[in-house]
């Protein structure tokens, strides 16, 4: 093999990863976790979790709602800064509605601290 | 989409950071980039981990072929990239790596899915006899040895694994800043020094490739991904102790050869079994840094710095987070590779009007700054004796890999329970 031909192999890798990425990425986008295999172990990494909107409220520009996924609930925190950016990207997610079924990605935390309140920070 | 390909790029760059600049270990950014959690998307900062981990594998052996060489007496001694570097073909030697640093993800990539069914039972084996590989691998690094040299060897790993044991019972320093010190000291400073006293010179180098023959290739590559999968996923091992074991077993292919006896051949054939063994290691380097990774999707265990900040980022790997960081792999490996030959050429290109001697003398200063800044003043108390172990294995004419006792014997003791 010349040094040519594995020029082209690195090419050819490259491109092999674009497509495992592009697969993994449109996979992952519908992939989310179940609220009842949430734990505090998991605080800090990347989550995501669909469900229905049970509660909401915003302050000052902040938005925080409940999700439930039929495993249990789970908190969510939008912090006025991605939601203003969001916004400014055509999604709004001010006027979410309670009862509307919705997806958080974002890390997880846990508020208040020491509470044992797991919460995911969208986004983050 | 696009923000994955950003990060990809942001982790190429940190590898070749890291790859090129002495004492900047890739764990260290990997657990600084796992910190920062908070400000960015732990699973793009994984994907920039994972993609500076492989780029990093591919540069790694720039500055480690292309610094320190010494005169063809001491040659016979040191690892087979300065031997290539002395004989002009110093391109030629870091292309050997990166061409099996290529070739291993390739096959690693495509078989996958049966290293996933495979590395579960295979580690389940393995596990409970590691001490056994380990002093199966350490006899088979000692036992190749003429004569006396087997004494020298059975010494010099014994006083290696010595000051292993002094560093990982007594904790002295970090680990990253420890392993440095003791890794320059045995690997690198007793290399510059010598090469200081024989006056080395570097002739003019060749861009010029020999083709690589399938045969050639598959056994490299092969050789590669047995030792990265076998010691990327068991407990305490890495690519150094991988890289012995494929010595051993490139060195067994070069004594079959030897048997035959045919003079005319010898010098060719050391010379193809240290282009074999360079592209095997390039290989090992890349596949442990894939396959630590896949440890964690297969038996959740982190088997590298950087597989620990991706554990600590995202935890479990999911099979689409694990198909995700493949292919970021995957691409930084392509890039990688053509960016390695392509600044190499360039290196090598220049390197032959540069005055040598200058160039070890500044890089002695250079490690021996990085010793002070990185490890304080016991830092000097390591290098010094992690150095003189290292000069005496091409002083007794015996293999520099004999020093790999640094941390095969405190790891056999650590799974025998002493």
């Amino acid at each position: 093999m010349k040094e040519a031909t594995l020029k082209y192999a690195a090419v050819f890798c490259s491109i092999l990863g674009l497509a495992l990425v592009y697969i993994a990425s449109t996979t992952l986008s519908t992939a989310s976790i179940p609220t009842d295999r949430l734990s505090m172990r998991d605080i800090g990494k990347a989550v995501k979790v669909c469900g229905e909107i049970e509660s909401k409220r915003v302050s000052k520009g902040h938005i925080f709602f409940t999700l439930s996924d039929g495993y249990g609930n789970i908190n969510v925190a939008v912090f006025n800064s991605t939601a203003i950016r969001l916004n400014n990207t055509g999604t709004n997610l001010y006027s979410l509605k309670q009862g509307g079924y919705a997806c958080a990605a974002g890390r997880l935390a846990e508020y208040p601290e020491g509470s044992g309140t797991l919460e995911i920070i969208y986004g983050g | 989409m696009l923000d994955i390909l950003l990060f990809i790029f942001f982790g190429i760059g940190l590898g070749i950071f890291t790859g090129l600049a002495p004492g900047i270990h890739v764990n260290t950014v990997s657990i600084l980039l796992a910190s920062l959690a908070g400000y960015s998307n732990p699973l793009l900062l994984s994907i920039a981990i994972v993609s500076m981990a492989i780029t990093h594998a591919f540069f790694d052996f720039i500055p480690s072929i292309f610094l320190g060489a010494p005169d063809p007496e001491t040659a016979l001694s040191i690892l087979p990239g300065h031997k290539l570097l002395l004989a002009g073909r110093g391109y030629e030697a870091v292309y050997l790596t990166a061409a099996g640093g290529l070739t291993a993800i390739i096959a690693a990539v495509l078989l996958s899915p049966a290293f996933i069914l495979l590395i579960p039972p295979m580690y389940a084996a393995i596990r409970p006899n590691i001490a056994a590989v380990l002093i199966a691998v350490a006899s088979v690094m000692i036992i190749p040895e003429k004569g006396w040299g087997k004494l020298a060897a059975s010494l010099i790993f014994m006083a290696s694994g010595l000051l292993g044991l002094v560093q990982f019972r007594l904790p002295l320093l970090p680990d990253e800043s420890m392993l440095f010190v003791t890794f320059t000291g045995l690997f690198g400073m007793s290399t510059l020094l010598l090469s200081l006293r024989s006056s080395s010179f570097i002739p003019k180098q060749t861009l010029k490739t020999s083709p690589l023959g399938k045969r050639f290739i598959s056994s490299a590559t092969l050789k590669g991904l047995f030792s990265g999968s076998l010691l990327g996923t068991l407990p305490g091992m890495g690519a150094a102790e991988a890289a012995v074991l494929a010595q051993q077993l490139s060195f067994r292919s070069f004594l079959s050869k030897l048997s035959k006896r045919l003079s005319g051949k010898f010098i060719m054939q050391r010379i193809d079994s240290d282009r074999e063994f360079l592209m095997t290691i390039g290989g090992i380097n890349v596949a442990v840094a894939l396959f630590s990774i896949l440890s964690l999707h297969t038996i959740g265990r982190a088997r590298s710095g950087a597989a620990v900040a991706v554990d600590r980022l995202i935890g479990q790997v999911s099979p689409e987070t694990l198909l995700l960081l493949i292919g970021s792999a995957a691409i930084a490996a392509g890039i990688a590779f053509l960016l390695t030959i392509t600044l190499t050429s360039s290196v090598a290109n220049r390197l032959a009007r540069i005055n040598y001697k200058k160039l070890t003398v500044f890089t002695i200063a250079l490690l021996i700054s990085l010793t002070w800044l990185l490890a304080g003043p016991l830092g000097f108390i390591i290098l010094f004796a992690s150095t003189s172990i290292g000069l005496l294995a091409p002083l007794f004419g015996v293999k520099r890999s004999n020093c790999m006792g640094i941390l095969m014997l405190p790891l056999i003791l650590f799974y025998l329970g002493i």
